[in-house]
């Protein structure tokens, strides 16, 4: 059977195995035999560990060179600000986001015990108001979630109507929030995203009647951590804060927060600038890791400098790194018809590489 | 289980329902404001199969079967049943598809047999659907083609009330008036409750094992729809400035608009309300905008 595949199906590293001068479409030599895959699915072929290369080489920041020993060592002086551990108090929370309400203390609270700790006003499983603020009896591990969740009534369209808030009195708000009242250390958000804020939004449909309705009811901030690293600029670190915020017409504006991972960090007394991998190894070490699995095609690939965090007993510990996004699907894929399909593979997955070798350490020395 | 009211169900009879709807009706009527264990069953692909060893193929995305571990042990946690967790091995439609479009099909033994499920695979537009790669063919088919035009998957005949799909292009802005077909069975009747999915690509890494737990623990707290857009929502993969990001849809149906929204707006996992009789309207909650990779932004 001889199968045309649409333009959305080449992969860069497909075409260029094709030999394909974009005369398309071309014949698939490899689509699915002996019946195995009767759907209309393009068989993909994972990159050659030549064309892989190539494609981390083009994706790798500029910053990564042949010698990286100063990279590292800047990385690893990363500009932090007061821990989150030390800055959080749930009683200034509780006192700020829970309007006077009274809050329950949850049995898993406390500084000996595992886990989160719960503190709640109102029934969970109830439809009334109910508010929640529960946080890691570690406060060093950065996890802080509060909840608060209007009372259930019976809501028609005519109730949901457009926030008012806009982006920018969102940002302002949900900063003010989180370096005030949570305590977030916000030098640690160096760089504020393009896509920072967004709108929740809510639609019905009736497609036999042409209803179509969309409302933006609410604000989502999304502030990842960045570290401000010498000489470098932003860098990604482990952390991530969402605030979500209302007019508040029915119960507290402040409708969510999560602080997810933001854990105090220090360096890693086993990460040595004199140990940092250059350019070539590094590359190197993600392809052959990449070729260990089958990861199916790869289009395009995404790599960005990133602190990673080792768990620690007391803090977390930063590594220098390089994070890679492994992207199956072109940009300009196209819509298919109805009954195809674009390809088997389609989900991105992101790894990080350390770019640097940890010594190996003995006892409890601790950098 | 048990279910509680939606308000305009329980304030507005409705007439037509089927027996065992009506008897759900009345007792959720009963027990308003109570939670009752659901069954949760998990499954998850993350050793795809190429097609020249009789598999679906797909590159390997080893990580996957831990993130929906991640939900599926939390839902434990939260008091519900884990009725089953399938990774890899013989992944193939038969757990996904109804009797009703093909003989043999066993979704009534799998994934309809549950009250909150979660897959996790490879996933494409079809056009008008969402179509899920497997892991192995089963009559011909490597795809699970869901909604829209396409007849794979009926649930909500059996059980099944909340299914949540960690895959990309399961909730496309174009493919929501299909979603509905795959939540209903038009030969036996009955509907699922809610359908949480991706516009555009999704992400997958270890390091997101806790937007799936916090998903699950935080849709005890506040509405399924909303622990799922906020928690699944990211923008942290970003290149020359240009960030990308994951979208994640809710999506409702109902036989009104006010039913549908306030499904959205209020089911919980511990808060669960009668089964929908029709799929008329749907209603969705999504981030305004968003853009993922090899899509554009959400614009439904």
């Amino acid at each position: 059977m001889s199968t045309q595949i649409p333009f959305r199906h080449l992969t860069l590293a497909a075409a260029i195995a094709l030999g394909a001068t974009l005369s398309l479409p071309v014949n698939a030599q490899t689509l699915a035999k002996g019946g195995a895959t009767a759907d209309p699915m393009l068989e993909e072929r994972a990159p050659t560990r030549s064309e892989l290369v190539a494609m981390l080489d083009k994706a790798l920041p500029r910053a990564i060179g042949d010698d990286n020993s100063k990279l590292v060592g800047s990385m690893l002086s990363a500009e932090l600000g007061k821990p989150l551990g030390e800055t959080f108090d749930p009683k200034r929370v509780i006192g700020a986001l829970f309007n006077g309400q009274r809050a329950s203390f949850g049995p898993d609270c406390g500084p000996g015990a595992d886990g989160s700790c719960t503190v709640s006003s109102g029934e969970i499983d109830g439809d009334g108001a109910y508010l929640e603020l529960s946080f890691s009896n570690r406060p060093q591990d950065g996890e802080i979630v509060f909840i608060a969740r209007p009372p259930q009534r019976k809501l028609t369209p005519k109730d949901i109507v457009p926030v008012e808030m806009d982006e920018r009195e969102a940002l302002e708000r949900a900063m003010d929030l989180l370096g005030g009242t949570i305590g977030l250390p916000l030098s640690e958000i160096a760089q504020i995203p393009d896509k920072a804020v967004r709108g929740l939004v809510l639609g019905w449909t009736e497609p036999d009647l042409g209803i179509d309705q969309q409302v933006t009811v609410a604000r989502l901030v999304a502030l990842p951590r960045t570290l401000m690293v010498p000489g470098v600029g932003p860098v990604a670190a482990p952390g991530y804060a969402k605030v979500l915020l209302d007019d508040g017409k029915d119960g507290p504006p402040v409708k969510q927060v999560s602080i997810q991972d933001w854990a105090d960090l220090r360096p890693h007394h086993a990460a040595q600038p004199r140990n940092a991998k250059g350019r070539a190894e590094l590359i190197d070490e993600i392809a052959g890791d990449i070729l260990t699995g089958d990861p199916g095609q790869v289009s395009d690939i995404i790599a960005q400098l990133q602190l990673i965090a080792v768990p620690d007993e007391h803090h977390a510990l930063i590594v220098p790194a390089v994070r890679i996004a492994i992207v199956p699907l072109p940009d300009e894929t196209i819509a298919p018809k109805d009954g195809e399909a674009t390809a088997p593979s389609s989900a991105i997955e992101i790894r990080d590489y350390e770019l640097v070798r940890l010594e190996e350490t003995f006892g409890d020395e601790e950098g | 289980m048990q279910h509680t009211s939606t308000p305009s169900e329980r304030f507005t009879p409705r007439r037509g329902l089927r027996a065992g709807c009506a008897l759900a009706l009345a007792a959720g009527a009963l027990l308003a404001g109570e939670a009752a264990a659901m069954e949760v069953k998990a499954f998850a692909i993350g050793d795809f199969v190429p097609s020249g060893s009789g598999g679906c193929g797909g590159g390997d995305r080893s990580s996957w079967p831990g993130m929906v571990d991640a939900w599926y042990d939390k839902m434990r946690d939260k008091g519900h049943t884990k009725d089953g967790q399938y990774n890899n091995g013989s992944q193939t439609i038969q757990r996904f598809c109804d009797p009703d479009w093909k003989s043999g099909c066993r979704d009534h033994d799998y994934l309809d047999e549950a009250d909150a499920a979660m897959i996790a695979t490879h996933g494409t537009d079809g056009g008008d659907h969402w179509g899920g790669t497997m892991r192995a063919p089963w009559g011909g088919h490597c795809r699970l083609d869901a909604g829209g035009s396409s007849d794979d998957m009926w649930v909500g005949d059996v059980d099944l009330e909340f299914i949540h799909l960690s895959s990309c292009f399961s909730a496309d802005d174009d493919n929501l008036p299909g979603i509905r077909w795959a939540m209903t069975d038009p030969v036996d009747g009955g509907y699922a409750h809610q359908w949480d999915g991706f516009h555009g690509i999704m992400w997958i890494s270890s390091g997101r094992n806790g937007d799936y737990r916090r998903f699950a623990k935080q849709g005890h707290s506040t509405s399924i729809a909303e622990a799922w857009v906020v928690n699944l929502y990211d923008n942290r993969v970003c290149k020359d400035g240009a960030c990308h990001e994951q979208c994640p849809v809710a999506y409702s149906i109902s036989t009104t608009e006010t039913s549908a929204l306030n499904r959205l707006r209020y089911e919980r996992y511990n808060h669960v309300y009668s089964d929908p009789t029709g799929n008329n309207w749907y209603a969705y909650m999504y981030i305004e905008g968003c853009d993922p990779k090899s899509e554009g932004p959400f614009n439904p």
